[in-house]
């Protein structure tokens, strides 16, 4: 049995936010913030008849092969957008072989995915495990971050009115960090866990995390944010508590680490889905899972916007899916 | 698959017992059949030379037997030796040649009479074996000195001395169809998981190797997946802590020529654990596990690390630092990687030397090694000083945590590697795969990671920080406690 805790749970879908966070793109600014918090309400509002269809007792994958093969190819599209942003950054956050042209990207894209397959291989409660254990160091790096940042910071910069920066922009920003959430509706029933305890949990974390992490952003870089492609990470580059030397390879630290457990955080849930779909191709249900995720990555590197899309559209096809196995189990009864 | 003589019944005729005998072992020289008479029976004294008190025989079997007189049948003198006479207190007795072999290899004296076709035995054991002694690799300053022998049932009378409880259980059992070596699992029935228990007995049963002459023969049927790094399955060379271990209802293995205990199941945070720990203030004891923790990291990232942020990421440096390292490295005729692996290597060389050579070699190692690593190589440019230093930093990290030393070893490697082809990327894949090698290693449902993953708060009064003694005797743990 797969099972988890909530807490294990609520962390593998928190790291995968985590790598969105680190990997957004464009200005920052207060309304930023407000944006993500409603975003992330609709979110937890589209996963209602998740929840509805898991404590119902007949779960979401148990109604047949199409809604479970839907799931695998979001969860896929998701994990390919996780590497195209992985590909975006990787530039920005010095990782070595990067400026080596598309081979360099290929292979820093290829060695996360071989980590991310090792963390899959062992399994959901594996991945629980080791998600559980980098929230927490993440976490701390995190902590470590804000507080070096705190030198940094200047709170008028929360007052700056960026004109880019509408509500509904900002909205459908947050609404694209939609990672989370896709894999806690995925998982949750996978893992025989009562999805109410790990959804709060995670929304709650989703909220801390997001807010922290935007608003450190804006104090720290809101006086550059025109020029600023990646606001986190300049944020990051940015806070340097020392005079002498710089601490930014600790932000590379937490940003590999959060993208090898978010793209397992994706591709576990997806390769268990495969594994039950064909059954005889169980022993090589990770590689089946991952490999298309690198493709579906290339795509989205080479086409930004349906990259954009597809993440902003996940919370709606997750409802549409919940809520079509609601209402179909409804009228059966 | 039983031998062919295994079920085969010991014949009445004398004669025809001993020629099938020196048949069976083709006239072996160490089979010592000695034919008297006794009470005017014809019979025959067996041992295995050089396993039986020669002594013990002549004063304790052979005088008491000499003394008998006037038995009707050999069938009644072996029941009034077994009603009248002690000879031994454990007296098996054997009715087939495959209990005959086992009993007289295992250092028993066996009488045959002529015209019954059971032998008896009598345990004589005497052979020579390594007295108890200091534990060689787990030391400790304020808890006892002595260690497991070679000898099952000395080792047995260590724990049993320390945990006088019929709540401590011993069976025996024998493996390995050539060397039917003893085995003996030992539990403290009222603490230990029925189910692990029975899981355990059911993993060695499926032991059918021909014989048993090293731990490595019974872990890997203890052990749930062989690919994982980390063992699941301990070993202790030392009573008292196979002691605390068995109250925490963990289940030992003796295996007879072994001077170490076999320990299921067995968890991560217990490589940094020693019995010493208790003896200390719980301060200073939590410093020291905290230190562990640290040597842990440095002895396997510290390698990686260096290669990693003086190839790819100088800016975590300050200047002076960096400056040291650049004028260092210039004048190093070989690349980091290329000279950390050779540093590497050739400690590890010596290391394995140091290890197989004969003891008064070992001296004359260490002088060479000196001079070869720390002097010659440097004088000659060969190897830069810093890297050097590193080196030896994360060499000494792992000696502080020498029940993992085999995976760090490995690791190392691993992590300069990591460190050396994709800077602190490399390591950070190296470390999410180390952890999630640590988190999916489970023995018999007892997570390898725990308390930390999964979460137990209870356990962290032992191993995220050590907890008052006072506190702990009202904790009431056990290893099931921790079971998924």
């Amino acid at each position: 049995m797969n099972r988890l805790s909530g807490r294990q749970l609520a962390a593998a879908a928190l790291v995968t936010d985590a790598f969105t966070l680190f990997c957004l793109r464009g200005g920052l600014s207060a309304v930023s913030a407000a944006g993500f918090l409603a975003g992330a309400l609709v979110q937890l509002l589209a996963l209602l008849p998740v929840i509805g269809c898991i404590s119902a007792g007949g779960g979401l994958f148990s109604s047949g092969r199409i809604v479970s093969g839907a799931a695998v190819l979001l969860l896929i599209g998701w994990g390919g957008a996780l590497f195209a942003m992985l590909w975006r950054t990787s530039g920005v956050v010095y990782i070595p072989w990067e400026s080596h042209g598309p081979f360099g990207e290929l292979l820093v894209g290829a060695a996360l995915a071989g980590a991310a397959l090792y963390v899959t291989s062992g399994g959901l409660r594996t991945l629980g495990r080791c998600a559980a254990v980098a929230a927490v160091i993440g976490g701390l790096c995190l902590l470590g971050l804000m507080l070096s940042a705190a030198v940094s910071s200047e709170v008028e910069n929360l007052a700056i009115d960026r004109t880019a920066d509408s509500f509904p922009r900002e909205f459908l920003r947050g609404l694209s960090l939609s990672g989370g959430s896709l894999v806690i509706s995925s998982m949750a029933e996978l893992t025989g866990e009562s999805p109410k305890h790990s959804v709060g949990r995670y929304f709650a974390g989703k909220a801390i995390l997001g807010t922290s992490v935007i608003l450190t952003s804006v104090l720290v870089a809101g006086g550059v944010m025109e020029l600023a492609g990646f606001p986190v990470v300049m944020a990051a580059q940015l806070s340097q508590p020392f005079s002498s030397q710089r601490i930014d390879s600790l932000f590379l630290i937490v940003f590999s680490v959060c993208g090898v457990f978010g793209a397992a955080a994706l591709a576990a849930p997806a390769a268990e889905l495969t594994g039950r779909i064909f059954p005889k191709l169980r022993r090589f249900r990770s590689v089946l899972v991952l490999a298309p995720m690198l493709a579906a990555g290339l795509f989205f590197a080479w086409s930004d916007t349906a990259g954009r899309v597809f993440t902003i559209v996940t919370p709606a096809a997750v409802f549409l899916l919940s809520a079509g196995v609601w209402l179909k189990r409804r009228a059966g009864a | 698959m039983p031998a062919d003589y295994e079920n085969i019944p010991l014949p009445e005729d004398l004669r025809l017992t001993i020629s099938r005998l020196r048949e069976l072992t083709g006239n072996s020289s160490d089979l010592l059949i000695s034919q008297l008479t006794v009470g005017g029976a014809d019979c025959a004294l067996l041992c295995c030379e050089g396993m039986v008190s020669s002594s013990y025989i002549a004063e304790e079997i052979a005088e008491p037997l000499s003394q008998i007189s006037g038995v009707e049948s050999s069938a009644a003198l072996l029941d009034h030796i077994r009603k009248y006479l002690l000879l031994s207190t454990d007296s098996p007795t054997a009715d087939t040649f495959g209990q005959l072999f086992r009993l007289v290899y295992s250092g028993f004296a066996i009488l045959l009479a002529n015209g019954s076709s059971q032998a008896l035995a009598f345990g004589a054991q005497g052979y020579a074996s390594r007295g108890v002694q200091e534990p060689a690799n787990e030391s400790n300053i304020m808890g006892a000195h002595e260690g497991f022998s070679e000898v099952i049932r000395t080792n047995m009378s260590q724990v049993r001395r320390r945990l006088k409880t019929p709540e401590l259980c011993m069976e025996m059992l024998q493996k390995g169809s050539q060397s039917r070596t003893d085995l003996c699992l030992c539990y403290m029935k009222d603490r230990v998981p029925p189910e692990l228990l029975s899981r355990i007995r059911s993993s060695l049963d499926q032991i059918k190797l021909e014989a048993l002459l090293t731990t490595g023969h019974i872990r890997p049927f203890l052990e749930q997946r062989s690919f994982h790094l980390f063992s699941t399955a301990g070993t202790t060379e030392r009573p008292d802590v196979l002691c605390s271990k068995l109250i925490e209802g963990r289940v030992a293995i003796f295996c007879d020529g072994l001077p170490f205990a076999v320990v299921v199941p067995k968890l991560f945070c217990e490589s940094f654990q020693t019995l010493d720990d208790y003896a200390f203030k719980p301060l200073y004891a939590g410093f020291i596990r905290w230190l562990k923790y640290l040597s842990f990291l440095v002895a396997v990232l510290l390698p990686g690390v260096y290669a990693a942020v003086v190839m790819y990421h100088p800016e975590l440096l300050n200047s002076t630092l960096l400056m040291l390292l650049v004028k260092a490295e210039k004048e190093a005729p070989l690349s980091i990687i290329t000279e950390s692996l050779l540093v590497l290597l050739m400690y590890e060389a010596i290391r394995e030397a140091g290890v197989r050579l004969p003891k008064p070699a070992g001296g004359a190692i260490s002088v060479i090694s000196g001079l070869m690593i720390g002097d010659a190589a440097v004088k000659s440019g060969l190897v830069s000083t810093p890297l050097l230093t590193m080196t030896a930093l994360s060499v000494l990290g792992g000696m502080s945590v020498p029940e993992l030393d085999s995976q760090i070893t490995l690791l190392r490697f691993g992590s300069l590697a990591a460190g050396g082809f994709l800077g602190l990327f490399g390591v950070s894949l190296l470390c999410c795969v180390i952890l999630a090698d640590i988190c999916s290693a489970e023995s018999y449902g007892f997570p390898y990671f725990a308390p930390f993953s999964p979460f137990k708060r209870a356990g962290l009064s032992d191993t995220l920080y050590r907890t008052g003694v006072r506190k702990m005797q009202s904790r009431g743990f056990t290893v099931e406690d921790y079971h998924e």
